[in-house]
């Protein structure tokens, strides 16, 4: 579905990414481990646009993407869910949602991810009136993963869902991304630094370091990796 | 142009001696090249019809009139080499002319050093004659005196008891303010208060929303067209009246587009000879510049210069024969110039000790409407004025839209 | 019986709503794309020198109306062209100092074509009211005063409508409280930034009939309402648009009344005071400054 061809990206003279390569299969949730600066939100960023690679290329069912604005792939169904803090603040929760179905026209099925996602996130139905600069961190977050689930996403990227959440709150949002990986049946790259949740649920997993990919394997595998413990995990 | 700038340098000759009879020579200097150019030959051209009239009624005592031009470009440096010129090489019997205050100062230095009578036409700078130099002589009313016509007019008939300030915040306008203060403090009149705007400013409503809680008689307001243009159609939308007196530059075309009838009763001064056409030396002026130059109406330069010659003509005519002595032929026409008594083109002329006249002053005019169209009509004094003064009336008295 | 305190408040208001009107447009287009634009009184200017053609054609109340609706689409216009031509090479590669610069320019050339084309003589624009003027008592003003104070409350209106309800209006807040986010939901933000120059020009058009109106018209009339235009923006907070609207009426009447009870002679410098104060007290402006 996603293929990530040995992309190199670079911020002025220094490279952030070094021939990056990554696919998604359709159906599959992949999750992307790495340190703080391992490269992995320059990847999504790449991914949905915002940065261009210097060499390599990264297509999306068959399509050429890497060349194309951003808005062009929250088109085609690349919708990334940024961190919480990437609200719109001064709008109110229902216009924040209502900026993610942006590019679709269909009103009906608008409405009906709406209610989905009301659904999903009850506390954002009791607030939709609310400036979304109000809201508590997980509340955000939560928003942030609604917003992005309006756009109707083919391929969901979120970006550390779970960063800088208190555990409850956390285990909220861990099981809230379970909930639509298996109801929407929505294919996902799920960058996260719990690496030990992330694992878990993953399909597949990679792991980034200084811009490179270090690792790939099943979810399950990885976890029994020495390295992968001693470094992500912890033990 | 470059040609006629460097004949003007050296001294075109421009009056063809009549008859057998020497000329006499009178030297005259102004900026007729560089950006005043425009107004130095609208001076020339006033000099040009008096010395038409003068050679035509056979010359002074018998001897046709010359006069050698001096181009000073309104810099003193060029204007004291003209001035030295003149005075040494040509040996001109008399310096008339002049523009520019700080070229003036310095020439007049020149010719008095040299005891030589100068009579200086356009410069309003007050030291030109406040230094004491015995052979310098103005015709053109100094600094002050522009506002002398309106101080008289509140002190005879006007007469108000309280006045209040609206002015532009520069010297132009602090300076007015300075003047007509004294002149209130003369005649008992009131001051309220006093405002200032910045040049460049269009919202007066506050300032004007407090004249109004003031209600001054007459509002002295110092602006140049568009602010006082603005002033004008603010004071309506508030529904203030009162008595507006201005300097009178503002009343231009421009300004009366802005204001239509609004501008109605407000005033200001004016030397425009065109103005005084009840004043029958004026008006003879008027007449016989459009005769010679056709199509074109004399504004206040043409009028000034053709009053500085017609002073110096006078003076050498009343000097009498000459005796070809040159120093004691220049002293005896500087004599001559300290008795001058007459009535020109822009009113009587007399000299004080000092040698500024004194009884020049701007005529004062009043923005009055014919069939709603506004323009300036002079009110004062009775022997120029054209129309009556008009009281202020109410906004909802006035007809004209 | 009339009251000093409040003419001076009703005058204030008046000219406030004018300021709002043109800071809206500036203030619009620095939030979204953070574009100090010098040059934004001037598209003032030409929306009024529109006027000053259309009513010289068309005369009266149809003329007036007109010139509104033909402000608004010939600045917009200009706005568009501007910024395809002017600002957006920039986009990429500028720092506040290139588009400070180039701003600058834009208003120092426009001034200038300005009085080549249309000559340095102010002119006014006829009164449609024929100069009817209002007492109410406690207060006078003309008609015409108070239709530019309603014509601007209208658009005003009409805008904060546009900018919370459309999509489109609600686009433009997004991407000026978050431009990334706003690309990473699907807005074209290229399309973004056109759309909003357009609005903001077209609002200083509208504000520039308005100001010339109540004013007079010449080529470099737009130095006036760029300098209010800025002391609002800051008042307000940087791209906050609600909190230019408040502003603008804010500095009106603070002016007025400052100028009354305070020193006439300190009239311009009461919105500077005001700013320091605001910045040294609450740096983020009156109203809290755009996010970013």
């Amino acid at each position: 579905m996603l293929k990530v061809d040995n992309i190199t990206v670079a911020y002025g003279k220094a490279k952030a990414l070094h021939g990056v390569t990554l696919t998604v299969e359709q159906g599959e949730m992949v999750t992307l481990l790495g340190s703080n600066g391992a490269g992995k939100s320059t990847l999504l960023k790449t991914i949905s646009g915002l940065l261009k690679p210097r060499q390599g290329g990264i297509s999306f069912l068959g399509q050429q993407i890497n060349n194309l604005p951003p808005h062009k792939i929250v088109e085609l169904g690349v919708v990334q869910a940024p961190e919480g803090r990437e609200v719109f603040p001064s709008l109110s929760v229902r216009d924040n949602l209502r900026m993610g179905a942006f590019t679709r026209r269909d009103e009906k099925a608008v409405a009906r991810d709406l209610q989905f996602v009301f659904d999903l996130f009850p506390r954002l139905a009791e607030r939709r009136d609310q400036a979304a600069g109000t809201l508590s961190g997980g509340e955000a977050q939560m928003l942030a993963i609604a917003r992005a689930l309006l756009a109707d996403p083919k391929l969901l990227m979120l970006d550390e869902p779970s960063l800088g959440l208190a555990p409850l709150v956390r285990e909220d949002i861990f099981h809230v991304v379970q909930q639509i990986y298996q109801e929407r049946r929505v294919t996902i790259l799920l960058v996260e630094q719990n690496a030990k949740w992330a694992l878990g649920v993953a399909s597949r997993a990679y792991i980034m370091e200084n811009g490179r990919i270090v690792m790939e394997d099943l979810g399950s595998k990885l976890a029994e990796n020495e390295h992968v413990q001693r470094a992500y995990l912890g033990y | 142009m470059a040609l006629l700038a460097l004949a003007l340098c050296l001294g075109l000759t421009l009056a063809a001696p009549a008859g057998a009879a020497e000329p006499i020579k009178v030297g005259i200097v102004g900026p007729f090249t560089g950006s005043l150019a425009h107004n130095a030959s609208e001076m020339k051209k006033g000099m040009m019809l008096a010395l038409d009239q003068i050679n035509g009624q056979g010359g002074v005592n018998g001897r046709p009139l010359e006069l050698i031009f001096g181009d000073t470009s309104c810099k003193p440096a060029n204007g004291v080499a003209a001035a030295k010129k003149l005075l040494s090489r040509d040996k001109v019997l008399v310096l008339g002319g002049g523009y520019c205050s700080s070229v003036n100062i310095a020439t007049s230095e020149v010719a008095n050093a040299e005891k030589t009578p100068v009579v200086v036409a356009i410069a309003i700078s007050p030291t030109i004659t406040n230094r004491g130099l015995k052979y310098v002589f103005r015709t053109s009313p100094n600094s002050p005196m522009f506002l002398q016509g309106i101080n008289n007019w509140l002190a005879e008939v006007k007469k108000p008891k309280t006045v209040a300030f609206f002015m532009e915040n520069s010297d132009y306008g602090r300076d007015g303010q300075k003047i007509w203060e004294a002149q209130c403090k003369k005649i008992g009149a009131k001051v309220l208060d006093s405002f200032y705007f910045e040049i460049g400013d269009t919202d007066f409503t506050t300032q004007i929303s407090k004249l109004k809680q003031l209600k001054p008689d007459v509002t002295f307001n110092i602006a140049s067209t568009t602010e006082a243009a603005l002033i004008q159609k603010q004071a309506k939308e508030l529904n203030f009246v009162t008595q507006w007196i201005g300097v009178g530059g503002q009343f231009t075309q421009a300004y009366f587009k802005m204001t239509g009838p609004v501008s109605e009763f407000a005033m200001g001064s004016s030397l425009e000879p065109t103005k005084a056409m009840k004043d029958p030396v004026t008006a003879a002026f008027v007449k016989a510049y459009q005769k010679k130059y056709p199509g074109s109406r004399p504004g206040i330069f043409s009028s000034q210069g053709y009053d500085n010659l017609m002073v110096i003509a006078d003076a050498l005519k009343r000097a009498g024969k000459l005796s070809g002595n040159l120093a004691k032929d220049r002293d005896k026409v500087r004599d001559a110039l300290k008795a001058t008594d007459l009535k020109l083109s822009q009113g009587a002329i007399k000299f004080g000790p000092d040698g500024q006249v004194f009884t020049v002053y701007p005529s004062v005019v009043q923005v009055q409407l014919k069939n709603c169209q506004p323009d300036t009509y002079i009110i004062y004094p009775a022997s120029r004025a054209a129309a009556k003064y008009l009281e202020p009336t109410p906004w909802s008295k006035r007809q004209c839209k | 019986m009339e009251s000093l305190f409040l003419q001076q408040v009703v005058n204030g208001l008046i000219v406030g709503s004018v300021y709002s009107l043109i800071a809206v447009g500036l203030t619009m287009i620095f939030g979204v794309m953070r574009i100090s634009n010098f040059a934004h009184g001037d598209f003032s200017m030409v929306g009024a020198y529109i006027a000053v053609f259309l009513l010289a054609w068309v005369p009266g109340w149809m003329g007036w109306v007109g010139s509104l609706l033909a402000a608004a689409a010939g600045v917009g216009l200009l706005g568009i062209l501007v910024e395809r031509g002017v600002f957006r090479p920039l986009l990429t590669r500028w720092t506040d100092l290139d588009q400070i610069m180039v701003s600058i320019g834009l208003f120092i050339l426009m001034e200038n074509l300005a009085q080549l084309f249309f000559g340095a003589t102010p002119r006014t624009l006829s009164d449609p009211f024929g100069g009817v003027t209002v007492n109410m008592g406690l207060v006078s003003t003309s008609a015409m005063r108070l239709l530019c104070f309603a014509m601007a409350m209208v658009i005003i209106i009409v805008l904060e409508v546009y900018l919370n309800r459309a999509r489109m209006g609600v686009a433009i807040q997004a991407t000026a409280q978050n431009r990334t986010a706003a690309q990473l939901m699907g807005i074209n933000i290229n399309l973004i930034y056109a759309v909003t120059f357009a609005l903001g020009s077209a609002l200083a058009g509208l504000g520039g009939v308005l100001y010339g109106t109540l004013f007079a018209i010449y080529p470099t009339m737009g130095a006036i309402p760029t300098l209010k235009a800025f002391v609002v923006t800051i008042l307000g907070g940087m791209g906050n648009i609600r909190g230019a609207i408040f502003s603008g009426f804010i500095l009106g009447v603070a002016e007025t009344l400052g100028g009354t009870y305070i020193s006439m002679e300190y009239k311009h410098a009461i919105g500077f005071v005001i700013i320091i104060l605001v910045l040294l007290i609450i740096p983020n402006g009156l109203f809290g400054r755009s996010e970013k």
